[in-house]
């Protein structure tokens, strides 16, 4: 029975949300392979979100049934106030199962949301929020020049631009930023050539002169949430699959929004794998005090018998084949049914 | 930068939600005072949910910002499969900032909700699920009778007296000891409950061979979730004190509002008495085929061949 009286029924206020809030979805099954930066990588996103972003925000990180291990140190960065709300999931309920959770219980005016392993940079906020300013009619902007067309040429938004107030053209983008780019998501020189040889569509808004890159990504974005809380809940089949990402794509431009992304990447790409370029970038914010990882070399082990036996078996087209099914097939083993 | 592949994008399903969500919302912001018994009771209500749901459902937990103690707990509940999603907020955002999150982001279609210091006794999810998918157009289901305010239940009134198949009527059906054991269990000294008991009458209504108490509760009830998201959001101004708008906005938006004819669940308030049996053990659904797996001669090797694997694939360092 109850003995007392409850003191926070004494008209104790409730702590009130910020105007903006930064989503992030986690899933880090085990700490080897692919995954064997990732904990780090995330730690860096937050400390850089923490840095670099000009205005007081929530941060929500959805864990999708990552490692205890994980959950442990993500439960430190919640106890420390790194993280504001923190949901730990047993299962893996897909990117887009997490961000329709993620989405539906941010009540802030502003919704960011990022994959994991994003470092942003000083400035991300502002530049994105300058870029809605100028184009009312944004309903996702990415703090890094879009390069993919998730539209595939068919955008209503893009057509119902009025020429009166923007001027739509093509051009290409700076080197840099396209060599950042391929650089975090791991290109290959022939990608790379491929992007560097492609005209982007840039859009102008006449009387204030703010240029932005049409199209935005689904890995990162600011959006405002009276409008993409109106295309969720997304549907969700996969733990990640490309046409899920399109889809949010497809549902904001159906709405006739505009989907934007700023001229200099003010976000990067970390990946699976800390490189030595973000790495000092990091360090030089104080963000990072560690030594990055070296994965480029297999000279190390190249006299380990086992290693070497992989090797002449992976010559074999059969065996390459079964090799990749089981590292997906022990990924599921003892990662999707860890517990 | 990105290397390799990511295996979970070769994965073609994903883990799917079962269809109702038991939710709990826990608050305890240190181990003394008021809270001195705060993690037992916990522990006692989900020890009864464990024990004493007959339906599949996944369990969420919001913690509203609990002492450390508290968080390590329910995440060791998380570790050991007996709580399938956990949000741990910093802050307290109030009730009303609780269910903000809860009613729109729990993946069930059914909500069960209740507050920390509830014990539930068997059966009590499946016979609360018969009114809720029986009887039309309900909003919440509370899974024990008791007296309520009128004035919160019009709507089912209305639906009652004009519907040839349900049958309204009053009278005194609580015993002494179903009426008292829930309202002196809210502080409520026994003379007033004795005044209440005396004048009050309850009221119920029969619908297709089922009976139900006329009336609901903010502390506990289920109700579908596309339901309870028309009603969202709470305001946020308070840790307590706006959850009452629940029981007013489910009956102005014409939604009925039922208890089960029995008392399938019991307040404990901030002490466990001794009546209420502890259950903190609850069979973690894993199976033998994945303990096998993860027999440690077993797992070491066959996460090193995974290891290797990448590797060849995809370049790396190798210890």
């Amino acid at each position: 029975m109850r003995m007392g009286q409850n003191p926070a029924k004494a008209g104790i206020k409730a702590w009130q949300p910020h105007r903006l809030g930064i989503g992030i979805i986690s899933y880090v099954p085990n700490q080897s392979g692919y995954f064997e930066e990732s904990l780090q990588i995330i730690k860096i996103e937050i400390a850089s979100l923490r840095r670099h972003t000009s205005e007081a925000f929530d941060l929500y990180l959805f864990d999708n049934g990552s490692s205890t291990e994980v959950q442990s140190e993500l439960i430190k960065l919640n106890q420390s106030g790194a993280i504001d709300f923190l949901t730990l999931s047993h299962h893996n309920i897909g990117k887009f199962g997490a961000m329709n959770w993620l989405i539906a219980s941010m009540t802030n005016e502003w919704i960011g949301y990022t994959d994991s392993d994003f470092y942003f940079r000083e400035n991300w906020l502002q530049e994105s929020l300058k870029l809605v300013e100028a184009f009312p009619d944004a309903g996702l902007v990415t703090a890094q020049p879009n390069i993919f067309d998730q539209l595939e040429g068919k955008s209503k938004a893009l057509t119902a631009v009025d020429p009166e107030k923007v001027n739509v053209y093509e051009q290409l983008l700076e080197t840099d930023v396209i060599e950042d780019y391929c650089r975090g998501i791991g290109a290959t020189e022939e990608m790379g050539q491929k992007y560097l040889a492609q005209k982007s569509t840039l859009l102008e808004n006449k009387s204030s002169g703010v240029k932005a890159v049409f199209g935005a990504t689904t890995a990162q974005y600011l959006a405002p949430q009276e409008k993409i809380q109106q295309v969720f809940p997304m549907p969700h089949e996969f733990l990640i699959a490309r046409e899920e990402d399109n889809e949010l794509n497809r549902r904001i431009d159906a709405k006739g929004w505009l989907e934007l992304s700023t001229l200099r990447p003010l976000v990067v790409h970390m990946g699976n794998h800390l490189d030595e370029l973000i790495a000092a970038e990091a360090k030089e914010a104080g963000l990072f005090a560690g030594n990055v990882i070296e994965r480029a070399s297999t000279e190390t082990h190249k006299n380990n018998p086992a290693w070497r036996m992989l090797v002449v078996f992976n010559r074999v087209s059969f065996l390459r084949k079964l090799f990749k099914r089981l590292y997906v097939n022990l990924f599921e083993l003892y990662s999707i049914e860890k517990k | 930068m990105r290397t390799g592949q990511n295996p979970a994008k070769s994965v073609n399903e994903v883990a799917r939600p079962q269809r109702i969500t038991v939710a709990v919302l826990n608050y305890i912001p240190f181990i003394s005072g008021y809270y001195a018994d705060m993690l037992n009771v916990l522990q006692t209500c989900l020890g009864s949910i464990w024990a004493n749901t007959d339906l599949p459902y996944d369990l969420m937990v919001f913690d509203n910002g609990s002492c450390a103690e508290v968080k390590d707990y329910l995440n060791t509940q998380v570790k050991e499969e007996r709580i399938q999603y956990l949000i741990l907020s910093e802050k307290n955002l109030g009730k009303g900032g609780a269910w903000n999150i809860i009613l729109d982001a729990a993946p069930g279609e059914v909500i069960a909700y209740t507050d920390n210091d509830c014990y539930f006794y068997p059966g009590w999810l499946s016979k609360s699920m018969t009114l809720l998918e029986t009887f039309p157009n309900v909003g919440m289901v509370t899974s024990r009778p008791f007296w309520g305010r009128k004035e919160h239940n019009t709507a089912t009134f209305t639906w009652a007296e004009n519907n040839p198949e349900a049958r309204v009527y009053n009278g005194k059906f609580l015993d002494w000891e179903t009426y008292s054991s829930f309202t002196m269990s809210l502080g409520v000294d026994e003379e007033t409950v004795r005044t209440w008991f005396e004048s009050n009458e309850d009221y119920r209504v029969d619908y297709k061979g089922l009976t139900a108490q006329i009336g609901a509760s903010h502390y506990q009830f289920l109700g579908y979730k596309k339901v309870l998201q028309q009603f969202l959001p709470f305001e946020m101004d308070r840790p307590m004190g706006q959850v009452r708008q629940l029981d007013i906005r489910v009956n102005e938006a014409g939604y009925l509002r039922l208890m089960t004819a029995e008392p399938l669940m019991q307040n404990m308030s901030n002490q466990v008495s001794p009546e209420f049996q502890k259950i903190q053990k609850a069979a973690p659904k894993n199976n033998k085929h994945s303990r096998l797996w993860n027999f440690p001669l077993i797992r070491r090797p066959l996460m090193k061949l995974y290891d290797l694997i990448f590797r060849l694939y995809y370049g790396g360092s190798f210890q």
